[in-house]
């Protein structure tokens, strides 16, 4: 498991340096130019992380069901 | 056979919830001075508010139900909704917080709507810690309903009417222009809109896993 | 006899407004009598007293109503009664603010009349919520 996250990792960063080098590859240059997106993006992360800790909480309660039930049995 | 289809309303809300993203972000909007590209906040930011008023809304629903028809499931709906109407909340704070800081240079302002909202939480938060110190289901499920029909009126007044009593940053309030005078215009109208619904809709999604939940819960114990 | 839920709100949410005047106006004399007195319109200040204690004493009568069924928890009633008094509170002290400042009648009609508004909302809400919490 370890070795395929390490080689998995290091293909991403080869791929991420190979295409950082050439500048004059297209890229949404602009769109991190602008004006505070990042303020956007920080607020709908949020949004995912804390939908992300409700998902966690109604786990947690399925699990403490699913294990009352197994103790019933 | 057991019948595990999803409710069309669910396809419903993750079309909306995709459309609020892409279209949040892709759209063309008004280009403002401070606000910058900011201005996008709208669609995730505010529906956080719509949302939760309108959970507490159904919340109180359900409590008058229970009051008029004590059945432990009117019961189950009105605190789970509130659950989801506070977690909703504390994302907008979250969320409106960083927006803040961003504009107006602090991530907490004695703006009336910011403490306004604070003590909408503390109110709801104290419904949570009221049912907490019961230990009877009916007694909790009544005196519950009481302080929620009760809370819901002074948490509109708080939330809605007395900031645009007084000077706010936000726009709407004291001197300043609401959005529709000069920058919700008909383009961000039309995400506006299908993000305030698609919230909403992921709310009553998320209220429903949960009672079900309790549900369940409440048949295993009987 | 039998006993009327509404009558005894009523009855209680009467003399506790009664007495929260009685004890500001004591209050007020105190004050005034140790410091100088700065209320540039004791009408609009008197007014003010009123409706808030009016406003005051209907939310803590249900609130601490409610706080008895759980069993009479201090803390309870405290965590419940501050938000859920909060708009009363800045309200009053807007008004009072004009009162002090001797602003016209017409400065502070607006508050007033929210006043008003909000002592009605939290009379009635109390008058008809009462029933329930007495009949368990």
């Amino acid at each position: 498991m370890k070795k395929i996250t390490l080689l998995l990792l290091s293909f991403i960063a080869y791929i991420v340096s190979s295409y950082s080098q050439s500048s004059d590859v297209p890229m949404a240059d602009q769109f991190r130019a602008d004006g505070k997106i990042y303020v956007v993006i920080a607020v709908i992360g949020i949004l995912f992380l804390g939908m992300l800790v409700y998902l966690i909480l109604l786990d947690k309660k399925i699990s403490k069901i699913e294990q009352s039930i197994n103790s019933n049995k | 056979m057991l019948n595990t289809k999803i409710n069309w309303w669910k396809y419903l809300t993750i079309a909306l919830v995709i459309y609020t993203v892409v279209a949040g972000l892709l759209t063309e909007v008004p280009r403002l001075p401070i606000l910058n590209e900011t201005i996008r906040n709208l669609y995730f930011h505010v529906p956080m508010w719509f949302c939760m008023t309108v959970l507490l809304l159904i919340s109180v629903i359900y409590s008058i139900l229970y009051l008029v028809k004590p059945e432990i499931k009117n019961d189950f709906y009105a605190v789970e909704t509130a659950n989801t109407g506070i977690f909703f909340g504390i994302l907008g704070l979250i969320t409106g917080s960083i927006w803040a800081k961003y504009t107006w240079g602090t991530f907490w302002t004695s703006d009336p709507k910011l403490n306004a909202a604070a003590i909408g939480e503390l109110i709801y938060i104290a419904y949570i810690i009221l049912r907490g110190s019961f230990q009877d289901e009916q007694q909790r499920a009544r005196i519950g309903a009481v302080y929620n029909l009760f809370a819901f009126p002074i948490f509109i007044s708080i939330i809605y009417i007395i900031p645009r009593l007084t000077d706010s940053l936000h726009p709407g309030n004291g001197g300043n222009p609401a959005f529709s005078q000069y920058d919700l215009d008909s383009r961000m109208r039309l995400v506006f809109y299908p993000a305030v619904a698609g919230f909403i809709l992921l709310g009553v999604w998320f209220t429903s896993l949960r009672v079900r939940l309790r549900m369940i819960e409440y048949q295993i114990e009987q | 006899m039998e006993c009327y839920p509404q009558a005894l709100i009523v009855a209680k949410i009467i003399y506790n407004s009664f007495l929260v005047v009685v004890l500001s106006l004591m209050g007020f004399v105190l004050y005034s009598m140790m410091m100088s007195n700065e209320i540039a319109s004791l009408q609009q200040f008197f007014v003010c007293l009123v409706l808030a204690s009016i406003g005051f004493s209907s939310t803590f009568t249900l609130v601490s109503a409610i706080a008895a069924k759980a069993g009479n928890n201090a803390s309870l009633m405290a965590v419940m009664s501050i938000p859920l008094v909060t708009p009363l509170l800045i309200l009053v002290l807007k008004f009072s603010k004009n009162a002090i400042d001797g602003l016209p009648w017409s400065s502070s009609m607006d508050e007033m009349i929210q006043l008003g508004a909000l002592n009605t909302l939290l009379l009635t809400l109390s008058y008809i919520l009462f029933p329930f919490l007495w009949r368990s």
